[in-house]
């Protein structure tokens, strides 16, 4: 009795699996012709991607009144940008995972690009899951970090937006009277301090 | 596109929802609803005022919850692929949860049933019962569930086509079908010679229709908002999760009648 | 005890035998289905019909004095939840 009541629930939720693609609805054919902007053409409707420069420029044209909308001319903010990133072969969400492909060393370290003055990576090593997960912490003021288990190097590159020197509070992590990387006042020491100074 | 104008926009494809008070207010209302259901059916006649009124607060909840996420998706933008598919997670794993919900309905009923007790006289329908004839207004009632599913798929269809009359017609269809099921219903209810009372019988019959027919209503609002953001223009040929969930919803609707109508009103009479 | 010795501790034996209808521990329907059957059977046979009797051994070994008599109360009064004629 159980299986006779999981198996339609089941039976619908496989229908579902490849959430939203047109996977299993076979209308394929267009009713009203709206034809998608070719490759090269000049449409408002597919902004370039360097044009993006504000929320402003992620609004949508809009549709016909009396027709049904398409995504390209109705979807607007984050998911618009993420389609028209796809049309045009860039992916805008990186959500790589942590890159275990070598083990980083303090010549050559492994690159985490990050948005924010902080940012946390989780090590495993090198091969992938050599370890338990090690979380490490980089900030702007302390890019580079190593994992205590394997010594694998990690260094945090911001690509966020610039500082504005007008502009409002800055993180409380970033210290101006530093040299971009270490020696702020205040700065509590670690072993590297104890070891050798070029470990700083 | 650089760096700078790529990290004006957040980094991740995820919605993390800005403070909302909705579901506390959410909370507070259905505590209120089932507090004062509970009371009143132990006999505390200031059920009489509260019940209603917590209703009236569920529905407002949900109204204004459901609105801003319309207002999240549609107006903001933030329903990404990566949300679309949560939601979608989301709306499945809701559906099962409402499926083991009427799994227990239909393990009470099966258990009454099953092996009538001797005070029964150990039969099924007991004596004195008088079940109703399954192939009158039940059977009217699935073909007009069925031919609901069908009218809805055809809007869907529609949607995706681009042929906007038909995706609005097909929906106001459903929703004609939907509201005919649940006034067949009621005249059932009101000339049955039976009622919740009336021993095991009754009380599976009446949980298993009357939860079932709760969820047909509520599946009829869920289309209805969908037929009402289709005449809105919210949405588009390709995205449209809200429809189909309520797609998805009434199926399983319509699946329970279809137990419904072969365990209760065909094998139980 | 005074009289240990004239007790004797014996394995349960039905009265009517092993009936594999109702193998298990909870034997009401067993009682039941002999009590209607009884019934049934005088209703149909008349009361001198003597393969009623068997009948008649089993739901009184079996049945409690107290359901036995209620349900006779409700043959009485026409409330008996079942179609016995039938």
């Amino acid at each position: 009795m159980f299986l006779r009541r999981a198996a339609p629930a089941l039976a619908k939720r496989a229908v579902f699996r490849p959430a939203v693609t047109r996977s299993f609805a076979v209308s394929v054919r267009r009713w009203e012709a709206k034809a998608d902007p070719k490759i090269g053409e000049d449409s408002k409707l597919l902004q370039p991607l360097d044009s993006i420069k504000s929320e402003h420029d992620l609004l949508p044209p809009g549709a016909a009144p009396g027709t049904i909308p398409t995504d390209l001319e109705q979807a607007t903010g984050l998911e618009r940008l993420e389609i028209l990133g796809k049309m045009q072969g860039v992916d805008i969400f990186d959500m790589r995972p942590l890159d275990a492909s070598r083990k980083g060393t303090l010549e050559d370290p492994i690159i985490v690009k990050s948005f924010g003055d902080e940012q946390f990576a989780g090590c495993t090593g090198y091969p992938a899951d050599s370890h338990v997960v090690i979380w490490l912490g980089m900030s702007r003021d302390r890019p580079i970090e190593r994992c205590p288990e394997c010594g694998s190097v990690y260094k945090l590159e911001y690509v966020g937006p610039q500082e504005d020197p007008h502009g409002h509070d800055h993180g409380h992590d970033i210290h101006h009277d530093s040299d971009g990387a270490h020696n702020y006042e205040g700065e509590p020491q670690t072993m590297a301090d104890f070891v050798k100074p070029e470990y700083r | 596109m650089s760096n700078l104008n790529r990290s004006i926009f957040q980094g991740h494809p995820f919605h993390l929802v800005s403070p909302s008070p909705w579901p506390l207010f959410t909370c507070i209302s259905l505590l209120t609803l089932t507090t004062s259901a509970v009371s009143g059916m132990h006999g505390f006649e200031s059920a009489g005022y509260w019940i209603p009124s917590a209703l009236i607060l569920v529905i407002s909840s949900m109204f204004l919850w459901f609105r801003d996420v319309i207002s999240e998706g549609t107006y903001i933008g933030n329903h990404t692929l990566a949300v679309q598919k949560g939601l979608n997670m989301g709306v499945a794993l809701f559906i099962v949860s409402e499926a083991l919900f009427f799994l227990a309905i239909f393990w009470a009923y099966f258990h009454s049933a099953l092996s009538p007790t001797v005070e029964l006289g150990a039969q099924w329908p007991p004596i004195g019962i008088e079940a109703i004839n399954a192939f009158e207004l039940p059977l009217l009632n699935t073909v007009l569930l069925l031919a609901s599913g069908v009218t809805i798929t055809y809007s869907h269809h529609s949607l995706i086509q681009g042929n906007r009359n038909g995706a609005l017609y097909g929906a106001i269809f459903t929703l004609v079908l939907a509201l005919v099921f649940t006034g067949f219903q009621g005249v059932e209810y009101s000339v049955s010679s039976f009622t919740l009372t009336d021993g095991a019988y009754g009380s599976c019959f009446y949980f298993g229709t009357g939860f079932h027919g709760l969820h047909v209503i509520i599946g009829t609002i869920f289309i209805g908002v969908g037929f009402w953001r289709m005449l809105a223009y919210h949405l588009t040929e390709n995205h449209h999760l809200g429809l189909e969930s309520s797609i998805l919803y009434w199926h399983f609707v319509d699946v329970v009648w279809l137990f419904l109508f072969l365990s209760v009103y065909y094998w139980g009479s | 005890m005074s009289d240990d010795e004239e007790r004797v501790t014996m394995p349960f034996k039905f009265v009517t035998g092993f009936d594999a209808r109702f193998p298990n521990q909870n034997q009401t329907k067993h009682c039941w289905q002999n009590y209607v059957d009884y019934h049934k059977c005088i209703l149909a046979k008349g009361e001198d019909f003597k393969p009623c009797r068997q009948f008649f051994i089993a739901y009184r070994s079996l049945c409690p004095a107290s359901w036995t008599a209620r349900w006779d109360d409700q043959r009485d009064a026409g409330n008996f939840p079942l179609r016995l004629d039938q």
